[in-house]
C-alpha cells in the first residue's frame, strides 16, 4: 500500500470545498456515533479529527473522501453549515434545527420525485436563474427566498437565516461546481436526514419544544 | 443585530442575483452553417468506401464518436475494453488520414485514473464519449463515468483539447441532476446556439427513461435543462435543428410494440418540445444519430431498420424535415437463423466534413468500429423506397 499526501496544490477551491464537504460528513457523523456510545468528549473529538484528516490521504491512489465524494457529489451549504453546527455543538438546539428540517422535508417531497422524472415538469430547472424561460419563474424564485430569509429573521431562526444567506453568496460566487442553486440550498443527504428528524420528532412530540405550540 | 447584518447580506445579494438575471443577454438560437462559405464539393461521381476503425486492441468496443480536424483528417473516439462496464475500459481515440483514406493506430487517451484525478471523484467505469468544437473552436468531448452501481448512475465529464486531439486536459463533472448528480448519459451529437453555448443532448435512466437537453456555457458549466420527454421509454435524444427556431429531435424507444423511433418538435429554439409521437421507422430499443445534410435541407438518419433486432445498418433520408421519410441505403445487413447478439451492429454516428464527405461509424459486432466514408452522390444514387 502506497501512501501519498494528497497534493493541495492542484486542487480548485470547488474541489476543495467538495472534498472538505465530504470529511467533514464523514468526521462529524463518526463524532456523533462515538457520542452516542457515551465516549470520553475528547476522545471523541481526537478520533473524529483524525478521520477528517485520514480522509485526505491517499491510499493506492484514493482517498477516502474521493471514494465518498464519487458516491454523494458535492454537499450544500445546508448541509455545511449543520455539519459545523453539529460539529462545533453535539447537542444542537432543536428551535434552531427544527425548521431547517421542516422547510427541507416539504421542499424536497415536492422536488425530488418531480425532479427525478415524475411529471413533464422539472423544478431544478428553476435553479439556474436564467432568462432562458423568461424572467418569472427566476424573479419568483429570488422573491421566495427573500420572504423566507425575512420569516427566519422575525422568528429568530438564526440557522436557517445562515443557511439561506450563505447558498445565495456562495452561489453567487460559483464555490460549488454546480451553477444551480438548488444544489447549494439542499441536497438528497440532508433530506433524508431531515426527513428521518421530523418524523422521530413526530413521535417524540412531548419533548419536542419547537413542536410543543406547532400544528402539523 | 447580528441576524439583521446576515439577512442584509442575503437581500443584498438576491437583488445582485436579480440584477443580473434582467442584464442576461437573450438566449441563443440555433447556430445554422452558412451555406455560402461552405465548401462542399459537388460531384456525380459516387463513391462508398469502408474500413475499420478500431483494430481489436481491446475485446469489446462500442459507442463511436467523431470530428474533422482543423487539417481534414476525421478524429474518432469510443471506448473499448474486456467488455462493456468493465474497470479496464478506456476512452481510446484514432485519426483517419484525409490524403492515405487510412486510419492510424489507435491510442488510449481518458482512463478511470485520469478522470478519477481530474474530477477529485472515485470513478468504477467509463461509457459513452460525445465530441464536437467549443466556442473557441477546441475540441470538447463529453463522456459518461459510474462511481457506483450499473449505468443508471452515470455523469458526465468534460474534457477539452486546444492543439486538435494531441492532449487533453483534466476532466471536469458537469452538475445536471440534483440527486447525487446521479443519471445522465450521452449519445446524441450536440448542438450549437448563436450564443456560444452548447446544447447537448442526454438522457436520463433512474426510475424514469427520458430525454433532456443541457445547455452548456462557454465555461463548460450546465446553464439549464429541459426536459424533453417524460416517463420511462424514451432515451438517447437526437436533434435536427432545421432552422435559427426549429428542430426536430428523435429518440429511441424502450417500450412495447410496435417499436418505433419517437419523434418530436421545437419552435423555440430547443426550449421547449411538443409531446414525443411515434413516427413510421421501426426501433428494436437501439441508438440512432442524425444530421442535416449540407447545402440542403434533407435529414440524414442512421438507424436499425427493424423492431427486434440489430442485425442491419442502414441510412433514411427525409427531404420534408422528418415528416416523411426514404431508406436510401442498407449498409450492412445480417441474414441469420437465429439472432445473434454479437454479431449486430449498433450506435452509428455521423459527420459531414467539410468537403462533403459523410462518415459513418458504428459498433460492428461489438468487436469493431466499422467506419463507411461516402459522398452525396453515392447516397442519392439508388433509392431503396419508401419507409411505411
Amino acid at each position: 500500500m502506497s501512501l501519498q499526501s494528497l497534493s493541495l496544490q492542484a486542487i480548485s477551491l470547488q474541489t476543495m470545498l467538495g472534498l472538505t464537504g465530504i470529511s467533514l460528513l464523514l468526521s462529524v457523523t463518526l463524532l456523533r456515533v462515538l457520542l452516542f456510545f457515551k465516549l470520553k468528549k475528547q476522545l471523541s473529538y481526537f478520533i473524529a479529527i483524525l478521520l477528517f484528516a485520514i480522509s485526505f490521504v491517499s491510499f493506492s491512489g484514493n482517498t477516502i473522501n474521493f471514494y465518498f465524494r464519487g458516491l454523494f457529489n458535492d454537499l450544500s451549504i445546508t448541509s455545511l453549515i449543520l455539519l459545523s453546527y453539529y460539529f462545533i455543538q453535539p447537542e444542537t438546539d432543536k428551535k434552531q434545527t427544527q425548521p431547517i428540517f421542516l422547510l427541507l422535508v416539504i421542499t424536497g417531497l415536492f422536488f425530488y420525485p418531480t425532479a427525478l422524472g415524475l411529471g413533464p415538469v422539472d423544478p431544478y430547472a428553476w435553479g439556474f436563474i436564467s432568462k432562458d424561460h423568461g424572467i418569472t419563474t427566476p424573479l419568483i424564485f429570488l422573491s421566495l427566498l427573500a420572504g423566507l430569509m425575512y420569516f427566519a429573521l422575525v422568528k429568530s431562526y438564526s440557522i436557517l437565516l445562515l443557511s439561506l444567506v450563505l447558498a445565495t453568496l456562495c452561489y453567487h460566487s460559483g464555490l460549488l461546481e454546480s451553477r444551480n442553486i438548488w444544489d447549494y440550498l439542499f441536497d438528497p443527504l440532508v433530506f433524508i436526514y431531515a426527513l428521518t428528524a421530523i418524523i422521530s420528532s413526530l413521535f417524540s412530540k412531548k419533548n419536542n419544544p419547537f413542536f410543543q405550540n406547532q400544528r402539523l | 443585530m447580528k441576524n439583521k447584518v446576515i439577512f442584509a447580506l442575503g437581500i443584498f445579494s438576491l437583488l445582485t442575483l436579480a440584477w443580473q438575471l434582467l442584464n442576461q443577454i437573450p438566449p441563443g438560437t440555433f447556430y445554422q452553417t452558412d451555406i455560402a462559405k461552405n465548401q462542399t464539393i459537388v460531384t456525380d461521381t459516387s463513391f462508398y468506401h469502408t474500413d475499420f476503425a478500431s483494430h481489436a486492441s481491446t475485446p469489446e468496443v462500442h459507442s463511436a464518436t467523431a470530428i474533422e480536424l482543423k487539417n481534414n483528417d476525421v478524429m474518432a473516439f469510443w471506448y473499448g475494453g474486456t467488455r462493456e462496464g468493465h474497470q479496464d475500459v478506456s476512452i481510446y481515440q484514432n485519426i483517419w488520414h484525409n490524403n492515405t483514406k487510412q486510419w492510424d493506430q489507435e491510442k488510449i487517451i481518458l482512463t478511470r485514473s485520469f478522470t478519477k484525478k481530474g474530477t477529485s471523484r472515485y470513478i468504477r467505469k467509463l461509457g459513452n464519449p460525445a465530441v464536437t468544437r467549443g466556442p473557441d473552436n477546441s475540441i470538447w468531448l463529453f463522456y459518461v463515468s459510474v462511481s457506483i452501481g450499473g449505468w443508471a448512475g452515470s455523469a458526465i465529464n468534460l474534457t477539452q483539447s486546444h492543439d486538435e486531439g494531441q492532449s487533453w486536459s483534466a476532466p471536469k463533472r458537469l452538475i445536471t441532476t440534483p440527486f447525487l448528480n446521479l443519471s445522465t448519459l450521452i449519445k446524441g451529437t450536440p448542438v450549437h446556439y448563436t450564443d456560444g453555448t452548447i446544447g447537448l443532448p442526454v438522457y436520463h435512466e433512474l426510475i424514469g427513461k427520458f430525454g433532456e437537453l443541457l445547455k452548456i456555457n462557454v465555461r463548460g458549466e450546465v446553464v439549464d435543462k429541459i426536459r424533453m420527454s417524460w416517463g420511462k421509454t424514451s432515451l438517447q435524444p437526437i436533434i435536427y435543428s432545421t432552422s435559427a427556431n426549429h428542430a426536430i429531435a428523435m429518440m429511441r424507444f424502450q417500450g412495447a410494440a410496435p417499436k418505433r423511433i419517437l419523434t418530436q418538435t421545437s419552435s423555440d429554439s430547443g426550449l421547449s418540445w411538443t409531446a414525443v409521437e411515434k413516427s413510421s421507422l421501426p426501433n428494436p430499443g437501439a441508438g440512432i444519430i442524425g444530421l442535416t445534410l449540407n447545402n440542403s435541407n434533407k435529414l440524414l438518419l442512421a438507424f436499425n431498420n427493424d423492431e427486434e433486432e440489430r442485425e442491419d445498418m442502414s441510412l433514411a433520408i427525409s427531404a420534408d424535415k422528418g415528416k416523411t421519410w426514404q431508406l436510401a441505403r442498407i449498409v450492412e445487413e445480417n441474414h441469420l437463423a437465429e439472432a445473434d447478439k454479437d454479431k449486430q451492429f449498433s450506435y452509428p454516428w455521423l459527420l459531414q466534413t467539410k468537403n462533403g464527405n459523410i462518415h459513418l461509424l458504428y459498433t460492428w459486432h461489438k468487436s469493431h468500429i466499422k467506419h463507411a466514408v461516402f459522398n452525396s452522390a453515392w447516397l442519392h444514387k439508388v433509392s431503396e423506397g419508401a419507409l411505411p
